[in-house]
């Protein structure tokens, strides 16, 4: 019997939007059957956490989103799991209300829960201490979010320019070219061979009238890591 | 370049509240242009207005041209709009999407098929043009709403969280496609929650409680942030915050993975009171230095000193 000891919470929780904000937690902890004697301090722990209290009499659907997520947390963490699994917890919410839920799962992982987190967002997997890349049904890395950075330290330059989409897409044509992805007004630009192929790459922008104001390099995020992985991933499969 | 949004004191009432309360801004043809702001700012308040679903109370808005209270059916005929919860039929084929797009639009005839051709090869969706729309993977579902809210090729784009929980890969290639929209002189309005996304934008716009609190691009966004930024390692992280969002002197803390980033009021005062309140209150502050502030950081920040957000 393993549901005693995890808690789910996914981007499509099953609140009850006609209960109140209580009546759902209320709910949550009979169906976990939750001591009776156990159930104020652990109410009024994670009303502190997640200022729900004085929402407590409101109903579920009139929450905003991000408030909804929270009591989705709440409701999960109820019968004080060992394990949390959360699937996208931060769908559709603003950074504001993001930051409250991950403060969330940092209290509970500071009392020793441990917290198992999926989003397609990497700069929310750079909070997490591990990481797991998946690509197709298959692992492609698993390691500290630094270690994972570290594959690819000193290869990727931010290069900005007179016409960045311009150069990026001359940059895409030239075989040295690994990945130009740009980035607004900034390339990220990976090359074969940097010291090799950096000033011929340089000149051919300039031929083209495209000016380089500035280049250097830069520290890879693990968007570009996981990018890196997948492509690398593909053309072993080819 | 000429202006293809135009918004002057724009302002919109329900009842009492001020939902959207006097903003002013423009957008560039071509310009890729993002909205952002935490839950109630007033964001889909404006777009709404922006595209003619909603009277504005008072002030005035141009979309291409067109004056949103007076020329709200022009305005749908000159803008392609695509939410994340995506218009499509699941139980049509993607052709019968195309066609009942087609037909909303008046895009008719010869055009039709070049449209309709166009769209299947920019979404790379030729050989499963047949398929039930529900059966599709969500990166080619995006593509296709992509392609039906542009089929009649309009000058001005909306995208609401366009790419909500698509993998990293496939939210590059949408971004790839939107760069060639943009290259080839349409305006792009996105709207989003993750700085990510926003990150892509030539231009950001900043809401909150209903008021247009920053605009620059995201360079400047970075460069702008008034109040030094300063990252904490301690050895209880969560309990630091909740310390320090106390503190006087400190706008904002949060987690960010096992450190506490805190903007702060004054970068001397902060480095010598923050260890002495963490530690009476019994944490270690084993590191406390100045870090240049994520996109994240900013908003936040921006947020927090704008009287924070409308709870609830």
């Amino acid at each position: 019997m393993v549901k005693p000891h995890i808690a789910y919470m996914s981007q499509r929780f099953g609140l009850y939007t006609d209960l109140t904000v209580r009546e759902n937690i209320d709910f949550y902890s009979d169906l976990y059957q939750v001591p009776q004697q156990d159930r104020p301090a652990r109410v009024a722990r994670l009303y502190d956490f997640s200022a729900l209290g004085e929402f407590e009499n409101r109903l579920a659907g009139q929450l905003s989103g991000g408030m909804k997520q929270k009591l989705s947390l709440c409701c999960a963490l109820i019968h004080h799991p060992e394990v949390m699994l959360l699937d996208e917890p931060t769908f559709g919410v603003d950074p504001i209300s993001r930051r409250d839920l991950w403060l969330i799962v940092h209290e509970m992982v500071a009392e020793g829960m441990t917290a198992m987190v999926s989003t397609a967002y990497l700069d929310e997997a750079e909070r997490c201490d591990r990481v797991a890349l998946l690509h197709r049904g298959r692992l492609l890395a698993l390691d500290t979010p630094e270690a994972l950075r570290a594959h690819l330290a000193g290869k990727i330059y931010t290069v900005r320019t007179s016409d960045p989409r311009r150069a990026s897409s001359l940059l895409r044509q030239k075989p040295c070219v690994t990945h130009a992805t740009l980035f607004g007004e900034t390339i990220h630009l990976t090359l074969d061979d940097w010291a090799r192929d950096w000033p011929h790459t340089h000149e051919q922008l300039e031929a083209h009238g495209v000016r380089v104001i500035e280049h250097g390099p830069t520290d890879p995020s693990l968007e570009d890591v996981f990018i890196q992985l997948v492509r690398t991933a593909a053309a072993g499969d080819e | 370049m000429s202006d293809a949004v135009q918004v002057h004191e724009l302002t919109r009432h329900f009842g009492g509240f001020t939902a959207v309360d006097s903003v002013t801004f423009n957008v560039s043809a071509g310009e890729i242009f993002g909205f952002l702001g935490p839950n109630g700012a007033g964001k889909t308040t404006t777009i709404k207005m922006l595209t003619g679903l909603l009277r504005p109370s008072s002030g005035s808005a141009l979309v291409d041209g067109f004056d949103v209270a007076q020329q709200a059916w022009q305005i749908k005929q000159h803008i392609g709009y695509m939410s994340q919860l995506f218009s499509l039929y699941p139980d049509l084929t993607v052709d019968e999407n195309i066609q009942l797009f087609a037909g909303l639009y008046g895009v008719t005839g010869a055009r039709f098929n070049d449209r309709r051709d166009w769209v299947l090869a920019m979404a790379g969706l030729a050989e499963h043009r047949h398929r039930m729309t529900a059966q599709l993977p969500l990166g080619f579902k995006q593509r296709l709403a992509l392609g039906c809210a542009v089929l009649h090729d309009p000058p001005i784009l909306f995208l609401d969280e366009p790419t909500s929980g698509v993998d990293p890969v496939a939210r590059r290639s949408f971004w790839d496609l939107i760069y060639q929209f943009a290259a080839a002189g349409t305006t792009v309005f996105v709207s989003t929650h993750y700085m990510e996304e926003a990150e892509y934008c030539t231009r950001l716009a900043l809401m909150n409680r209903g008021r247009l609190i920053a605009l620059d691009r995201p360079s400047g966004f970075k460069q702008t942030m008034a109040e030094p930024l300063l990252q904490l390692s301690t050895d209880n992280a969560p309990a630091a915050v909740t310390v320090l969002r106390e503190t006087p002197g400190v706008f904002a803390a949060g987690m960010f993975g096992r450190v506490v980033h805190v903007a702060v009021a004054d970068e001397t005062d902060a480095l010598s009171t923050i260890p002495q309140v963490l530690r009476a209150a019994g944490l270690r502050c084993s590191a406390l230095h100045r870090i240049t502030p994520s996109l994240e950081d900013v908003f936040v920040s921006l947020v927090m000193r704008e009287g924070g957000t409308v709870v609830g």
